[in-house]
This record gives C-alpha cells, sequence and structure tokens, in this order.
C-alpha cells in the first residue's frame, strides 16, 4: 500500500505535464530576460526569442521522440547511465543541478524585485525566501504530484492573467517600434543571442519526468508541442509589446512583466488593476520554482546514487541552502550575464540544455539495447525470450536484435514470456504479463484454437 | 505528529521570521500618503511639488482649501526628489505614488525647463505607472489643485477625466509618461506632445468667502516638445490634421453648407467622421528628396442629437444625405488641415509627425546618414494629398 502510495505521488500524466509546460515557459522569461535582451539587441528582442525558440523546438522533438522510445519509463539518469557511463552521467547531473540552482535564485531574485518596487512590500532576502523554500520543501515531500496538481488548478486562473496582461496591453502598444529589423545588422544579431541561452532549452525539465509517466500507456506527445507553442508565442507576444510600448527606453527598465502589466486597461489609469493579474501571474513564477526544485533534488539523488523511494528531507534543505546564501553575497543577475551568459561556462551549459537533449532519442535506443538480452521482443520492447525458448504469446510483430536475423510471428503465436530481473521493470512485467494473459484469452475466443509455432535463432 | 508540535511549529517559524525580517510596525493605510496627483512649479532654485493626496485618515491640510475626499500638500527642494522628501518630513507619512494619475507641469517648469531631468525620477521608478497622463497646466499647477469643479470633487480627476475623455472621442490626443519619453529618446524624429490645459473660471459661482475659485478645465491645443523641450503650441486646423494622420481615433467634425438637401432650408450642415483610413506611403528619390503621399479614405455622416462629436460605424445607416458638393467641401478642409499641420512642423522644425522614424523603419542607417548630411531634410518633404470624402 505503501509502495503503491509512493508511485502514485510520482506519477503525472501528459496532460498534467502539458500545463505545467506551458507554465515553465513563460516563467522567468517574462521578469528578467526581455529587458535584459532589450540592452543588447533592442528591437529586435521578440525576433531573438523566437530563434531561440526554434532551437528549442527542435531538441523539443528529439526529447519527445525519447518519450516515445522510452516505453519502459526508464528514468534520465538510467538511460544516461548505459549510454555514456556512470561518471559522466554524475557529471552531466551536477551541471543540470547547478544549471536548476542558479534559475531558482534567480527566479526568486525577480519575483522579490517585483514584489518591493510594484506593490511596494518591502522585506529582506531571507525573510521572503525561507516561507518559499518551506514550501517548496513541503511541495517534495508530498510528490511531483502536487506541482502537477497545482498546475491543473491555477492554470485557468494564471492564463486569463497573462493573457489579460497581454491583450489589454497590446491595444496600447506601437509595433511599428519592432522596425527596422536587425537595426545593428545580421552579424551583430546573431552574436548576441548565445548570451540569452541561459533562459532557454527549456525540455530538459521534461527528462527529469522521464520515469513519471504512467507505464504501459501509448505516449501522445503533441499536445506537449501545442503547449510549447502556446508558451512561445505567449513570450514572443510579450516581448513584442514590451517593445512596442517602450522602444528606445525598453533597455532601462528591469522586469518586463510589472511594466507591461500598468497598461492592462486604460480606465485603470485611476487604479491599479494590473497588481491583481500580477499577483495571479506570479503564482506560475512560484510552480516553476517547485518543479526546478524537484528536478534540482532528482539530479541530487542520482549523483549521490540514493533511492528515491523516500523523501529526502535532509538533501532537499541542504540542497535550498545555497538559494538563501548565495544572494546575500553576490549580484545573482549580474553574475550570471557577466560570468556564465558571457563567458566559457555557457559551453558547459550548451552541453546539458542542448546537446544532451538532441542526443536524447540515440541515448535511449542505446540504453534499450543494453538492457535486453538477446533474444525475440515485441515492437514494444518489453516482452522478451531467451534463444531457443518456446514461442512466446503476442500480437504483434517481433523483432530481433542480434545481427542478420529477421524473423515475424504469426499473429497468434504462442509466445513464452521472460521477465528481465532489472528492478525498474518489475511491475511492469508483472503488468504485462497479465496484459497478455488477457490478450490470449482474446484471441483464443476469437479464433476458435491458437497456433503454436517454434521459433529458432539464427545467427 | 500531535497538534501541539504542530502549534509549536508555526510559532517558532514565525518568531524566527519577525526576527529575520526585523519588521515588527504594521505600515496601513493610514501611515501613508496616497497621492493622486501631482503638479510641480518652479519657484527661484527650487521646485515646488503639490501633491493631492487622498484623505485616509484625518490629516490637517497644510496648504490650499482641501476638502473631505482630499487635501493638498506641497513640498520643496532643489530636485523633485527632495521635494517629494520634503512633503514626507512635513507629513510623516510615506508618499505612495502608486496611484497617482496625473503629473501636471506649471508654465514655470514647461516653458523653461528640460523636461527629461523632471520626469525620469517618475519614469525610472517601478512603482510609479508609465501610463501616468502628463500635462502642461497654463499657469501655476499649483493653483490647478485648488479649483473647484463643477462636477468632480478632486482636480486631479476632473482634470484626469477631461484627458482621458479627449482621447478618442473629442479629436484631442493624449500622452503618457513613458510614450512622452521614449519618442525624444534614441528616435531620429525626436519629438513628442503633451495636453495644454487651462482653467476656466465661472465667476458667477465663485465663493468669495472660501476663495474657491469654481470653473472647468479644458484643453484645445497640445504642447510640442522636442529634445524635452518646449517648441511651440498646435491647436486648431493644424492640430485637426495632427490627429487625421497620427492619432488612431477618428473624430472631427465639420460644417459645410446644407444647400438644401433635406428640403429644410438651413445655412450649414454639421457632419462628422463615422471612420477613416490614411495611407501614408514616404520614399527618398533619387535626388535625396522626400516623397510623402498621404491617401485619406473618410466616411462622413451628419451628428444627430444622440451624437456629440464622435459618430458609431456600427451604427444603423440614416437617410441623411450629404451630397457631393459637401463631401468636397470636406476634402478640401482635410487637406488645409493636414498642410496646416506641415507648415507648423516645418515652421518650429519639430519632426511631431514622424517622418524621420517613419523612414528610419523603411531605410535604416542609409536615412540617418542623409539626416546627419542635412537635418532640415524631414520639413522639406514633397506633400501628396488625395482625399476621398463618401457618406
Amino acid at each position: 500500500m505503501v509502495m503503491q502510495d509512493i508511485i502514485k505521488k510520482r506519477e503525472i500524466k501528459i496532460s498534467q505535464l502539458v500545463l505545467m509546460f506551458i507554465l515553465i515557459i513563460p516563467g522567468g522569461k517574462f521578469l528578467s530576460l526581455i529587458a535584459l535582451m532589450a540592452q543588447n539587441i533592442g528591437r529586435d528582442t521578440p525576433l531573438a526569442m523566437t530563434v531561440l525558440f526554434a532551437f528549442d523546438l527542435v531538441c523539443l522533438s528529439a526529447v519527445l521522440f525519447a518519450f516515445v522510445l522510452n516505453k519502459q519509463r526508464r528514468s534520465f539518469y538510467h538511460i544516461l547511465c548505459d549510454s555514456i557511463g556512470s561518471i559522466a552521467t554524475k557529471v552531466i547531473m551536477a551541471i543540470y543541478f547547478l544549471i536548476f540552482l542558479m534559475r531558482i535564485t534567480l527566479l526568486l531574485v525577480n519575483t522579490i524585485h517585483m514584489f518591493s518596487s510594484t506593490f511596494s512590500v518591502k522585506t529582506n532576502w531571507i525573510a521572503y525566501s525561507l516561507p518559499i523554500c518551506a514550501l517548496i520543501v513541503f511541495v517534495l515531500w508530498l510528490g511531483p504530484n502536487t506541482i502537477a496538481r497545482l498546475s491543473e488548478s491555477f492554470f485557468v486562473f494564471i492564463l486569463l492573467a497573462l493573457l489579460s496582461i497581454l491583450i489589454f496591453s497590446a491595444g496600447q502598444a506601437q509595433f511599428s517600434n519592432l522596425l527596422p529589423v536587425c537595426e545593428r545588422g545580421t552579424a551583430y544579431f546573431f552574436r548576441q543571442l548565445p548570451r540569452y541561452t541561459f533562459w532557454f532549452g527549456e525540455a530538459m525539465f521534461l527528462l527529469f519526468f522521464m520515469d513519471n509517466i504512467p507505464k504501459g500507456k501509448k505516449t501522445k506527445v503533441y499536445p506537449l508541442f501545442v503547449a510549447f507553442a502556446v508558451g512561445a508565442v505567449i513570450c514572443v507576444g510579450l516581448a513584442a509589446v514590451f517593445i512596442g510600448l517602450f522602444d528606445t527606453l525598453a533597455p532601462y527598465n528591469n522586469l518586463a512583466m510589472s511594466k507591461v502589466s500598468q497598461f492592462i486597461i486604460k480606465q485603470t489609469i485611476n487604479g491599479r488593476l494590473d497588481w491583481l493579474s500580477l499577483v495571479i501571474w506570479l503564482i506560475s513564477a512560484y510552480i516553476k520554482v517547485m518543479i526546478m526544485a524537484y528536478c534540482m533534488l532528482k539530479s541530487l539523488h542520482f549523483i549521490i546514487g540514493k533511492k528515491q523511494s523516500k523523501f529526502d528531507f535532509v538533501g532537499a534543505c541542504l540542497m535550498l541552502l545555497p538559494v538563501l546564501v548565495v544572494p546575500l553575497l553576490i549580484d545573482v543577475e549580474k553574475t550570471i550575464m557577466t560570468y556564465l551568459c558571457s563567458r566559457w561556462p555557457r559551453y558547459i551549459m550548451w552541453v546539458c540544455q542542448y546537446l544532451v537533449l538532441l542526443l536524447m532519442p540515440l541515448f535511449v535506443y542505446i540504453s534499450k539495447r543494453k538492457q535486453l538480452p538477446k533474444g525475440f521482443y515485441t515492437t514494444d520492447g518489453c516482452l522478451a525470450i531467451e534463444k531457443g525458448e518456446r514461442p512466446p504469446v503476442s500480437r504483434g510483430k517481433l523483432r530481433f536484435f542480434s545481427k542478420n536475423a529477421h524473423l515475424n510471428l504469426s499473429k497468434n503465436a504462442f509466445v513464452k514470456v521472460n521477465f528481465h530481473n532489472s528492478e525498474d521493470n518489475h511491475s511492469q512485467s508483472q503488468q504485462l504479463d497479465q496484459n497478455n494473459r488477457d490478450n490470449q484469452m482474446q484471441n483464443t475466443q476469437d479464433n476458435g484454437d491458437t497456433q503454436e509455432q517454434n521459433l529458432e535463432v539464427k545467427e | 505528529m500531535n497538534f501541539l508540535k504542530r502549534v509549536g511549529i508555526i510559532v517558532i517559524f514565525a518568531v524566527v521570521l519577525s526576527l529575520l525580517s526585523s519588521s515588527f510596525l504594521v505600515v496601513t493605510i493610514a501611515d501613508r500618503a496616497i497621492i493622486i496627483g501631482l503638479g510641480i512649479d518652479r519657484q527661484g532654485d527650487e521646485y515646488v511639488v503639490t501633491s493631492e493626496v487622498l484623505t485616509g485618515s484625518p490629516s490637517s491640510s497644510e496648504t490650499g482649501n482641501g476638502n473631505s475626499f482630499s487635501k493638498v500638500i506641497s513640498g520643496s527642494g532643489s530636485t523633485v526628489a527632495l521635494a517629494m522628501q520634503n512633503i514626507y518630513n512635513k507629513t510623516g507619512q510615506l508618499p505612495s505614488l502608486g496611484q497617482c494619475c496625473i503629473v501636471l507641469l506649471g508654465k514655470s517648469v514647461y516653458l523653461q525647463e528640460n523636461l527629461s531631468t523632471l520626469l525620469d525620477y517618475f519614469l525610472f521608478s517601478d512603482a510609479f505607472k508609465d501610463n501616468t497622463i502628463v500635462a502642461c497646466f497654463e499657469g501655476e499647477a499649483k493653483d490647478s489643485f485648488n479649483y473647484v469643479t463643477t462636477l468632480t470633487t478632486s482636480p486631479s480627476f476632473a482634470m484626469l477625466q477631461l484627458l482621458q475623455g479627449s482621447d478618442g472621442r473629442t479629436g484631442l490626443p493624449q500622452n503618457h509618461l513613458e510614450k512622452f519619453m521614449y519618442k525624444q529618446y534614441g528616435n531620429l524624429s525626436d519629438s513628442s506632445f503633451l495636453n495644454l490645459v487651462k482653467f476656466l473660471p465661472d465667476e458667477q459661482t465663485n465663493d468669495a468667502q472660501t476663495k474657491h475659485t469654481q470653473g472647468d478645465f479644458y484643453s484645445d491645443s497640445i504642447a510640442l516638445f522636442s529634445h524635452y523641450t518646449y517648441q511651440g503650441e498646435l491647436s486648431g486646423k493644424a492640430l485637426d490634421g495632427f490627429n487625421l494622420l497620427m492619432d488612431k481615433s477618428a473624430v472631427c467634425d465639420y460644417v459645410v453648407n446644407d444647400g438644401g438637401v433635406r428640403g429644410i432650408n438651413a445655412p450649414v450642415a454639421t457632419v462628422g467622421l463615422l471612420s477613416k483610413s490614411v495611407d501614408k506611403e514616404i520614399s527618398i528619390d533619387d535626388d535625396g528628396k522626400i516623397n510623402f503621399k498621404i491617401d485619406c479614405n473618410v466616411r462622413v455622416d451628419r451628428l444627430r442629437t444622440d451624437e456629440t462629436g464622435e459618430l458609431f460605424i456600427l451604427q444603423n445607416h440614416k437617410d441623411d444625405k450629404v451630397n457631393t458638393e459637401m463631401k468636397r467641401e470636406i476634402e478640401a478642409t482635410i487637406q488645409e488641415q493636414i498642410e496646416a499641420a506641415f507648415g507648423v512642423s516645418a515652421q518650429l522644425k519639430c519632426d511631431f509627425l514622424e517622418l524621420s522614424n517613419q523612414l528610419y523603419r523603411s531605410y535604416g542607417k542609409a536615412y540617418s546618414l542623409l539626416l546627419q548630411a542635412n537635418p532640415l531634410l524631414p520639413f522639406e518633404a514633397q506633400l501628396e494629398i488625395n482625399v476621398v470624402a463618401e457618406q
């Protein structure tokens, strides 16, 4: 019962992942990124975002293809371990840990800035971030399903707040301010782009949820493409409205969201209805922080080799300690822009933000091959028989992974099922065993009797 | 975990948080001076900032008449920031500018000062709304908060209603803080405008005992700025031409000869714009001259008693006729209006029609170089105006 609860807490439906993904994409971009981009790229900020989102789309396609291939729902870490070895995997996980740490810190720094400047609520960093960290630990204890449920509960309100800010402000924006395109030349434009990749590569979040999707179901990934498109359009739209509203003064603003929201409705010129929209939207920033914290804790567990069966309270608290301390010591935004985004560390981040994502289908393929012993497998990759064993039960085609061997089973072939001993696949194999029995019974009822077919392996 | 432990954790957490935040005092709304309108004047070397403050709690009025809705408080200093600080020193209440809806610049300020030094204090403050209306006041801005209007209690709200209403309803454009500032920063046209507000006293209703001057705020012109300094005024036909070319709204009324169209021998008819479509095509020819072609298509109709200046496009069709002579008359007037706007632009050397901005969007740096060689280039543009009026 306890084990079932743990599994249930960890499971996230694709529909929930879609909502989370829409909330993740705009997150920090609305606060600091647009204004930072405007400082160097100026009028071309929306165009620059479009280009970077295009890169993200390519990476997302690769990740989602990996999702489809990963029918065994193996974790990101195990897939990487099978492909590049455990040491390299731990190094990559450490980089992910640092990326998430910096992103959480930056996002929280931006939100406190928004509170103090927009709502005139001035407090110190510790007093602001401590309760949020406590909330994060609490949510992590409840499991990722809680974050998914939070996203579901607030999604409509957040989206409405977001769209109200975007659409109503757009009425007052002068979009001709976006011209001319590539004002300082195309070469300059493309030279500036790599400085802002820190805020992109959002598909990497999905990697940490690879083993959270319920097993035994067909993975429909196209809603995630739609989610990405929605998130990207909203981001680019907000950047366009921001430039349309502020034009040459855009670089002098710190937080695009609090600036744009002031224009939501002209009639609120003697009121602050924008505060309501902003407060609702801020919930999405905190949900993003929770998602990043979950990914961070997972990468920490992968690094130290801890099993995720029990909640790691100490680990969760320790990993959030730098979030509390670092902003007291350094200017987070300046450090990220000066050292991480403009110098060599960005190349290391690109490995995790882009390269790993692009190679994920290959990693999954390698992992699958390494995991399964030589023998016959159905196309779903879950059933296996050893060489020379009796024909198994299956309704689908069987595929042989050894060289120079091709074999197709007839539809009603009787296949004996062998289960993997791997811990990860155990419960799944049991489930499949039951499914196959059901299939077998169904076949028998449909076709009268079941054929038996012997299989031989030719190598 | 039992109940007492949970309560204990919550209490410890609250105590630690209070200690960490060093915040033991609650700042209530009564501790804040919620400012809804600001006026800025210059007196000698100092700025005088006059603020209309909502009365959240009983407070004394330092200057002005005040009323139960709001009080007027002034502060002075060598900068606007110091003048604001002076208000805080006088009242002990934190000036809260997040609700400020209008900033009025007195004559002593907008005619002589470079407004960038004044307004950047507000622009770069996140708490101050960027879409706050900024306007010029013919007279001392300080006085404007002492006037009593016929219909509205608060002078700030009275001016706000006047200027908000003007945008899209009475044919006057309206400008915000951020737009006013960015139009003159890094843009080649380098010009913008502010509404010019006047006060028309109603002598019959003035109360000599309370020293209240009753009347109405009024605005029928705009003040033009370039490099954040005052250049001149735009009113009458030139302002109508500016609206036609630059404003989204289609509000303009024309008095034309009636000609007995409806069988009633009325000498004149008032016709208003129903909609407008202005296509602006700007180009530079081989000789480096600017050609500006304007195709203006307007739909007009007679004004009715249920309309005051603005006609709505989706209203049901009326059979009131606007004959060909009337249309030609309107076309000629529109042409005059546009030419008048260009005339003022050339006379003041103020590119408020934003020709340079449009050319920069089309030609990029090439136009910047041309403009550097000849700064008067936009004022030497060849105009070609085609106006078509239809009912």
